[in-house]
């Protein structure tokens, strides 16, 4: 048999004509099954305009995280948490946690780092008694990471809690206070990967591996951001309301669209939101935190013709308490976002010009490796 | 005292130009001095632009002001920024003023509101002398601007600005301290506006004249001026006009002239030579083909057009402005004195008479200062002298050559030399003769609208920057951007108001209205109707 009529030799065009169709049944189902499906949902629980609310002291965390190689095996990064509320004057803080790490996965630890920074600065502003607190992002997301969960996966040796045990015990932490991460403090850090190294040691009977220490110290670092988030959810739990601007959750319609795309493509321009679902929020097996919290999801369009927002409410609150708690959201949204949480997003953010800043004042080049090429 | 601190300079400064960050709090004002402290001397530097903005409201997707209250009402008052420009005017040097940096600021230097003292001692009068008091600096209620005398006189001046922003009562004040200080003025009145001023020193004299012309001192270039007839117009009529003149001047002085006005039948003094050029002209196209009388034109026949026309333009002029060409009336000149102002009331003119009646007075000044520089006579004419000129753009036209543009490019040049200042007042910049504004070194621009005459204000006009040129049109009256060598920085002045009393001030409609009701129903009817003549 010859080679040529077995494999195929395709043009583009022939490829792009094939594929059309399926892709358009995919991303837009509205004519079939599916289609109709999700546009009776809609048609139950979508609600159309949404009332003045009256809450006055709203209150919005926001976080910022950028990094930088500082050489070709570390990074500078820069963390920041900020926080607003209107009172009768306006209430701002901010704060920002600086340092170097080992490039092991220095993006995710970054992030995790920005996470407990705003986790602990709610929990701190909690004090000041907002009728609702405002948070950039999502309570859920933020303990499902599925299958990148820890640096471990959802496996995380036995030795773990044996070490998370012998930090909080040894050093006399208790990893929700504060306002900055633990583990990235510069006179704890050292500490911290003593105990780390030790324990490694005792458990497998040999001086571990630099890159074992990492990951021990990633994984205190996502410990710290649950035991924050979890702390904050118990004390807080009237108050706080998380906002996300985007989100690929499928949790409300369990559709092959995200929840986001089907409310933006199947509701009308005008405001409005859909019945709040429950759904419980439990924390990874691993982290040995037991508490449950029930989460109110609901997806809202605070102004005319702007982009659905996904909103958490934490607790079971029923409909005439979600549309007062929207309603005062509505009443300072600015195209169509919480300016509450535009005002935090634009006191913590940390740019490119930042970290060259930072870095030059440190005195230390930036190195990419391009500089050998003269760039 | 340690002045008020304003800001920091920002990155990117040259040596004429740099940036101010503001203080929080801080808000700079254009035309505001600073002092800015650099490495090795201190800076002095005008404020020629400020831009305010704030961190809240710095978004381009907030197209409705509903925006702005929804986030107005969350964060109360917005955080503002302010960002300066400064222009660069001098170092400073013990205090005193040396030339321009060589190099720019530092990043972060100190940015201070420049203190009174050093501007006053700045826009104080020259040492020893008493300056020009024109009026108050408009951010520093508290400094006097004094024009240079000398410089004002010497590199000349131009008062711009539209109708009612202030321009008459700015010479006024300048003519009012020129005249105090023992100066010599003459002021061309085209409209009227200054008869009735008075000055309010003892030795101040004001002289309202009327514009007589004295045909017999004008050259034969001024009489064409006068008639229409030039050499560029009309060749032919041009030079009968000047063998006419020749003839008319030489029966003058052989006091014949009487003689040929008799036989023309002209009835005028027996010395009006405009009337024996008439005489000549008009005898010599009735006369007898073998008359051997030479004082009467020769001419070929196809010529007689050409003189006839000559003949009416003469006898034309004569009758129009019979009650102003006056023979002997002597010039306008004769009337300068120290410590006086000499008004011509020109309103009664029409513009080719008023043209000649300027430019015959502009050049017999110039002439009188430069033969008595050079000591050629003269010996008693006063100067310098400061002559205005009112309305300069119908006189000194940027579009055509007028006598009066002549005399005064003349001046421009030349004046310096003999002591002869001019002074041109314009509502319409761009109309002017550019090369006359352009010697006007020394500007006080007032209030101006129009854009094509702010740019063309821009460009005759050296420190004035494209910023500063934007503010024109937002001057109050009286409130004047003043730049030249009379002043020893630029300045944005509140022109004083003029101290004595100036006739033409704004028309009071509504206070004459009242005022003539108030009378008409007051008198009895047979007043009232006696009094519009019924």
């Amino acid at each position: 048999m010859k080679v040529e009529s077995e494999l195929p030799f395709e043009s583009i065009e022939e490829a792009v004509i094939e594929a059309r169709s399926r892709i358009s049944s995919f991303l837009f189902p509205r004519s079939g099954v599916e289609g109709d499906a999700l546009l009776s949902v809609i048609r139950r629980e979508w609600r159309s305009g949404i009332g003045q609310g009256s809450v006055e002291r709203i209150a919005a965390i926001d976080g910022s995280n950028n990094s930088e190689y500082l050489t070709l095996g570390q990074v500078i990064f820069a963390v920041s948490a900020s926080f607003f509320m209107k009172d009768t004057e306006p209430v701002v803080a901010r704060k920002y946690q600086i340092g170097v790490m080992d490039d092991y996965h220095y993006r995710e630890r970054v992030s995790l780092c920005r996470e407990t920074m705003e986790l602990k600065m709610a929990l701190r502003s909690l004090e000041l008694g907002p009728e609702i607190l405002l948070m950039d992002g999502s309570f859920l997301a933020m303990v499902d990471r599925g299958l990148w969960s820890t640096p471990y996966g959802q496996k995380v040796p036995y030795h773990m809690r044996r070490i998370l045990r012998e930090v909080e015990s040894t050093l006399g932490l208790n990893l929700t206070e504060g306002l900055v991460s633990y583990t990235h403090l510069v006179n704890l850090m050292g500490k911290i990967e003593e105990i780390v190294a030790s324990v490694l040691e005792e458990e497998s009977g040999k001086p571990p591996q630099r890159d074992e220490i990492r990951r021990a110290m990633a994984f205190i670092e996502r410990y710290e951001v649950l035991c924050s988030l979890n702390e904050l959810l118990r004390r807080g739990r009237s108050v706080l309301v998380a906002v996300a601007k985007r989100s690929s959750s499928r949790l409300y319609f369990n559709s092959r669209l995200p929840d986001m795309e089907v409310v933006r493509r199947y509701t009308s321009l005008e405001p409005g939101y859909l019945s709040p679902k429950v759904v419980e929020l439990s924390f990874p097996e691993y982290s040995g935190i037991d508490d449950t919290y029930p989460i109110s999801l609901t997806y809202v369009r605070l102004e005319r013709a702007t982009s659905p927002l996904r909103v958490e409410v934490v607790g079971n609150v029923d409909e005439s308490v979600l549309e007062e708690l929207l309603g005062s959201l509505a009443r300072y949204s600015v195209r169509g976002y919480p300016y509450h949480l535009r005002r935090v997003h634009e006191l913590a953010k940390i740019g490119r010009d930042l970290m060259s800043h930072l870095s030059r004042n440190l005195l230390i080049p930036e190195v990419s490796g391009r500089e050998r090429l003269g760039e | 005292m340690e002045s008020e601190v304003l800001g920091r300079i920002a990155p990117n400064s040259t040596p004429v130009q740099a940036e101010m960050i503001a203080y929080a709090g801080v808000v700079p004002k254009v035309g505001d001095y600073v002092v800015v402290d650099s490495e090795e001397s201190k800076l002095l530097g005008m404020i020629s632009n400020v831009v305010r903005g704030a961190l809240e409201l710095a978004r381009n997707d907030l197209l409705q002001a509903n925006y702005y209250d929804t986030i107005l009402e969350v964060v109360g008052s917005p955080s503002d920024w302010l960002k300066a420009t400064i222009r660069m005017i001098g170092i400073l040097s013990g205090g005193e003023l040396t030339g321009l940096p060589r190099a720019p600021p530092p990043t972060g230097a100190l940015v201070r509101r420049a203190p009174a003292d050093l501007l006053r001692r700045i826009f104080a009068p020259p040492t020893g002398r008493e300056g020009i008091r024109l009026g108050k600096l408009l951010t520093r209620g508290d400094v006097t601007v004094h024009l240079d005398p000398d410089e004002l006189i010497s590199r000349h001046l131009a008062v711009l600005a539209v109708t009612g922003g202030g321009k008459s009562n700015s010479v006024a004040v300048i003519l009012e301290e020129i005249v105090r200080m023992g100066g010599v003025a003459i002021l061309f009145d085209v409209h009227s506006e200054y008869t009735g001023m008075s000055l309010g020193c003892p030795h101040c004299e004001v002289e309202t004249v009327d514009p007589v012309l004295d045909p017999n001192t004008l050259t034969v270039d001024e009489l064409g001026s006068l008639l229409g007839v030039t050499y560029d117009s009309a060749p032919k009529q041009f030079i009968y006009l000047k063998s006419a003149f020749k003839r008319a001047k030489e029966l003058l002085i052989r006091e014949r002239l009487g003689e040929y006005l008799t036989r023309a039948e002209i009835e005028a003094d027996r010395d009006d030579l405009l009337a024996g050029i008439q005489a000549i002209i008009q005898l010599s196209l009735s006369r007898e083909k073998e008359s051997d009388d030479r004082f009467l034109i020769p001419f070929p026949s196809n010529d007689r057009g050409s003189i006839e026309s000559l003949l009416a333009k003469v006898d034309f002029v004569r009758s129009k402005y019979g009650r102003v060409l006056k023979p002997t009336a002597g010039e306008l000149a004769d009337h300068l004195n120290y410590g006086k102002l000499v008004i011509v009331d020109l309103g009664q003119l029409d513009s080719d008479l008023t043209d000649v009646v300027v430019g015959k007075t502009l050049y017999t000044i110039l002439m009188r200062a430069k033969l008595k520089r050079i000591g050629r006579g003269y010996e008693d004419f006063p100067t310098p002298v400061f002559a205005v000129l009112e309305e300069a753009h119908a006189l000194i036209p940027s579009i055509e050559r007028t006598y009066t543009s002549s005399a005064a490019a003349s001046i421009a040049k030349e004046g310096r030399k003999f002591g002869v200042g001019l002074c041109l007042v314009s509502q319409r910049p761009k109309r002017l003769n550019p090369d006359v504004l352009s010697q006007m070194v020394n500007k006080i621009i007032l209030r101006v609208v129009e854009p094509e005459d702010q740019a063309y204000v821009r460009r005759a006009t050296e420190f004035l920057s494209e910023e500063m040129v934007s503010y024109l049109p937002s001057l109050d009256v009286g409130e004047a951007v003043v730049v030249g060598p009379m002043v020893r920085i630029p300045a944005l002045v509140k022109v004083r108001l003029f101290e004595g009393k100036r006739g033409g001030e704004s028309l009071k409609a509504y206070d004459m209205w009242r005022e003539g009701l108030r009378r008409r129903l007051n008198a009895s009817p047979d007043e009232y109707y006696d009094s519009i003549g019924g």
